[in-house]
This record gives structure tokens, sequence and C-alpha cells, in this order.
């Protein structure tokens, strides 16, 4: 019979490399002693992706006093648990200043007033380069009234990659067949890149507007603001293009927001409305924007549904939410289904889906996720964070406060999480 | 005449249990594959540490992998299968692959151990592997609390 109390260090060495997530790196090494020694042999933390979705919370500084802002306190980022509640900090000086975002395999993107992209790991504070933002194909013009320092907190929307961008296991070496897609700027257009790559490429596209990327099967998704749904093919002969696969579902409208994640195998799109009003109890059934009346036309919505929004606001008693100027309301989404109709123009069709199974989404500027209901994870419900980066960057203490859960079954919305958590470039994310 | 590929060594357990395999075969284990080219003329190649038990576990997989017939996809299920042992045996098997310095039976169990060892509690890792826990109470605290990524 073995004793396993003297496992050679080399043999520690290898299982801490087979394991996958970083909550089975960080319990191995809180087993003893020579266990945690592993990380010093290792030499760094790998970069892992993380079992359990955290939010990160915004920067916690001060813009207005900028002279006393502890460097400390800066280069520190705190991590919410949904279970506990608690908050942890980490020591992560790569992300000050910058705005993070896009979590996706453990990595986030940042880009700064520097105009450098990069991948960053916060676990194992490892970053990868990508190509700056000037190398992005269309510009804005640019001269000595408007530099580009100016833009660089909304010039990226998205970025969403086909794989980890490390190899599995060898977790030092870049894996080259990793793609790189994102939106960008004035238009909102789809780009790409590949690891090792020195600029961004476009990607042909006939409409405008983007708002999300997803890697499903194999294959680049993405959605434009109409909810047109496309597929980027990247051996045509001319240069990657994209190509419409689906319509736009009726129900929806150009303001609401668009998502694709997949779920249970499907590929789904999902549209987020809000509203834009400020919270004056008295008088904000009538001040009502375009997208309400949509939603009264809706033959699922409930029609008491403004006021038990409201009521559900009320209840969080948040000061600094009273005087926000948007707040999200509710999702709609649909199942992309393959259309075998004859005559038909398109490859899918939209299905509206009323119910999202065990799955939780998880929405916002991280990559769209699903993730299996657990202990801390509510089933059949929507969990999004505040990404109208396009409001937030000018709005009177930055985005944040539009946060929360949507339920798919009762169609209420509880905002959550919101806290005192609030940044002009870079609110609260899923870190997933 | 017959030619290095055809040669068969004998492989004897730490309990006296003698198996017959293929150089070609055995060489996989880079622990004998030496002794070969050291020119170890013995009979039989002790091997002090493995018993006849993992001895016979360690040539069914070098046998499977040595075979250019199989595919990727037949390894891996082959792999699948053969790691479906109690955990005990799993680590029995880490050390003798580590003691025959065999890299690819390495990979495969240790693969195996990292995935029965997902969502363990510090605790349950210290019991399986018989671990004193020699943190004193304040280390524990702060190695928890760096390393809050674990404790759900």
């Amino acid at each position: 019979m073995a004793d396993w109390t003297d496992l050679p260090m080399d043999i520690l060495v290898v299982i801490a490399q087979c394991l996958t997530v970083i909550e089975d790196f960080t319990s191995f090494t809180a087993v003893c002693k020579s266990w945690q020694s592993v990380t010093s042999i290792l030499k760094k933390k790998p970069s892992l992706p993380t079992r359990y979705p955290r939010i990160m919370l915004a920067e916690k500084i001060d813009t207005e006093d900028q002279q006393n802002r502890d460097d400390q306190d800066a280069s520190i980022r705190c991590f919410l648990n949904l279970l506990t509640s608690k908050t942890y900090q980490l020591q992560l000086p790569e992300a000050r200043g910058r705005k993070c975002t896009g979590a996706h395999y453990g990595w986030l993107w940042t880009i700064g007033i520097d105009l450098q992209i990069n991948l960053l790991h916060p676990f194992s504070r490892q970053q990868i380069c990508l190509p700056p933002m000037l190398t992005l194909p269309d510009q804005y013009v640019y001269d000595e009234r408007f530099m580009p320092q100016e833009v660089w907190g909304v010039f990226v929307a998205k970025i969403v990659m086909s794989s980890n961008p490390l190899k599995d296991k060898c977790l030092h070496d870049y894996n080259e067949d990793c793609t790189i897609v994102a939106i960008y700027g004035e238009y909102a257009i789809l780009v790409f890149t590949k690891l090792g790559d020195t600029v961004w490429t476009n990607i042909s596209v006939q409409s405008r507007v983007y708002q999300d990327i997803i890697f499903y099967n194999g294959k680049f998704y993405a959605v434009d603001v109409h909810g047109v749904v496309v597929v980027c093919d990247f051996d045509d002969a001319n240069g990657p293009k994209a190509i419409v696969i689906a319509p736009a579902p009726i129900e929806t409208n150009d303001t609401y927001q668009k998502y694709l994640v997949e779920s249970s195998g499907h590929l789904l799109l999902v549209a987020r409305f809000r509203k834009g009003i400020s919270l004056n109890f008295d008088d904000d059934v009538d001040d009502e924007e375009e997208g309400d009346d949509n939603e009264e036309d809706m033959g699922d919505v409930d029609g008491n549904v403004n006021v038990d929004e409201v009521e559900d606001v009320k209840d969080c008693g948040n000061e600094e939410e009273k005087e926000a100027g948007y707040y999200t309301t509710g999702f709609f989404v649909w199942r992309l289904d393959e259309c075998h109709e004859e005559g038909s123009n398109y490859a899918y069709r939209l299905t509206q889906v009323t119910s999202l199974g065990d799955q939780a989404l998880f929405l916002g500027s991280n990559v769209s996720t699903s993730v299996a209901s657990s202990e801390s994870i509510k089933p059949n419900c929507i969990y999004f964070t505040d990404d109208n980066y396009e409001l937030y960057f000018e709005e009177p203490g930055g985005g944040g406060h539009d946060t929360g859960i949507f339920n798919m079954e009762d169609k209420t919305t509880q905002l959550n999480y919101a806290g005192e958590s609030r940044s002009n470039i870079s609110p609260p994310l899923w870190y997933i | 005449m017959s030619s290095p590929e055809e040669k068969t060594l004998i492989l004897k357990s730490s309990d006296n249990e003698e198996f017959l395999v293929k150089e070609s075969v055995a060489v996989q284990c880079i622990t004998i594959k030496n002794l070969v080219e050291d020119g170890c003329d013995l009979d039989a190649i002790p091997l002090l540490n493995v018993d006849s038990k993992n001895l016979a576990w360690i040539i069914e997989f070098m046998e499977k992998y040595a075979d250019s017939t199989s595919t990727d996809a037949e390894k891996k299920d082959f792999d699948t299968e053969f790691v479906k042992k109690p955990f005990n045996d799993v680590l029995g098997l880490i050390l003798a692959a580590n003691y025959l310095n065999f890299p690819a039976l390495m990979d495969v169990m240790c693969d195996a151990c990292a995935n029965e060892m997902k969502l363990w509690s510090v605790e349950q890792v210290r019991e399986k592997f018989h671990i004193q826990n020699d943190y004193t109470e304040e280390e524990e605290k702060a190695v928890r609390a760096e390393n809050f990524w674990a404790f759900e």
C-alpha cells in the first residue's frame, strides 16, 4: 500500500498542471505547505477559467480627488462572490485606469489611454498584447482638437475569442488557432485578428451597429441593432464577410439591446429593453418611452408590468438609483432554429422562447454566457450588468446601477448588486 | 537473425512475477529504454517498485499506445475506461509511471487524478491523500484569504 504523504514534487507539479479551473488550483495549494510550493516551481499562477461567476466591481477611485488618490487602492479590484455576497480584493495594477470588460475563459480585455488593447487574466496577472486601437482599420478623422485619447473608452465595444488563448495543459504557449472578433468604431462594425497578428482586419458587413458576437459550433455569429443575425465566413476568396442567416424578429425594435448566447446547445437571441426615464414616481407611468408602447403590444407581456416594475425599483430605496437615467425592465428571448421552409431566404428562423429551463443567462459587457443553476444561481433567470457604455460614459456617477436579475417566469426585474460600484469607464461586469 | 524490433524482454515485478513484453513496446518507459541502451544483459529486468498488479496494467497501457493501428479516438476511449479504477489504484499507477519514467501514462493518470479532485474540499483532499495539515491556524487563514477563489 503506497504512501501518499510524500508524493514527489515533480508528480505534484504534473497533477497541478492538469487542473482546469482556478478554484481547483487554489484548493490544491491550500492543502499543505509542500503542495503550496508547487506555485513557486511553476513560477506563476495558471491562467485558468473560473467555475463560478462573480462580479468584478468597478475601480474604487474618486475621480474628483486625483491628487490624494492612494496608489494602492487604485490597483485593487474587488470581486463579489454571488453565493456569500462577500467581496474580495485582488491586486491588479494592470487594470488601473483601464476599461476592463469581456470576461471569457477567465480572461478580461483592457484598453486604456495608451490605446493598447491587452488580454489580462486577473488570477495569474498574465497579459497578452493584441494589436493596438490605432490598427483598427476605420478610425475617426483625428486632429489637434479631437484625438484618439478621447474615444478609447468607447471605441471598442466587444471582443470575443474562439478559444482560450493559451493551449490546453501547456499553459505557456499561445493557441495559434485562436481567432478574435470585435465590434468597434463609429459604426460598430466587425473586425478580427489572430494571436500574433499586428493589425486588425475588417469583416465585410452589409449593415452597421452590431451589438453582440458569440462563438458557437465552430463559427462566429453576430447580431445587429435591428436583430438581424449574421455568421462570419473566413473562407471567402474576397476576404472575410458576414452573411445574414436570420431576419430580425418582428417583436423587437432598435431601442432594445441585442445579445447572442448559447444555452442548452441552442443559439439564443436576447433583446433587453430599458426605460430611460428618471424615477419620478408621481408621473412616471405617463413618461413613457417608445419602448413601453411596444411592450404593451406584446401578447406575452403582462399589461400591469409597468406598475410592478416601478414598485420593484422603489423597494431598492437607493438614492443613487432614483437619480439614474435608465434601467432595464425586461427581456425577450428567441431561439435560432434551422429553417427548412421552401422559399425561405434564410437558413434559420427565430422562435420565441419563454423558458430557459435550468439555465441562467449572464449578459452585459462580458461574453454572453449560460450557466447551469446552482445554490447561488437561480434557474430561468437573466443576470445582467450595466453595459450601456454610450450612456454611462457621460452619466453622472457613471454606469453600474442598471444591474440585476430578470425572472423569465414572472417577468419581474430586481435591481440587485447595484451597491455603490459605479464608473464612467469600467462599471461592474460578470467575471465568468 | 532477429531484428531489434522483435526482441522480447522479461520484466519482473517486485513480487517476482515475470511478464514478457516486446522491447519496442517496453522502451516507452524511459527507465527501461536506458537500461536496454546501456547494454543490460540480465535475463529479466527487475522492477523493484512495481508490483504485479500495477505492472499488468502498465503493460496493457503500453501495448495499446505502441499499437500503430489504433487511432487517437480509440486511444481516448481506451484511456476513459482505463482510468476507471479506485482512487488508490490511480495514485499507485502514478507512482509507478514516475518510477518507470513513462510520460504518456503519467499524463493520463495525473489527468484522471485531477478530475477526481474537482469539487473536493481541501479537507477531502487531505483525507484521500492522507496528508497532515501543516499550516498553523493563522497561516491557514492567510492562505484562505489570499485564495478566495476556491472557497465558495
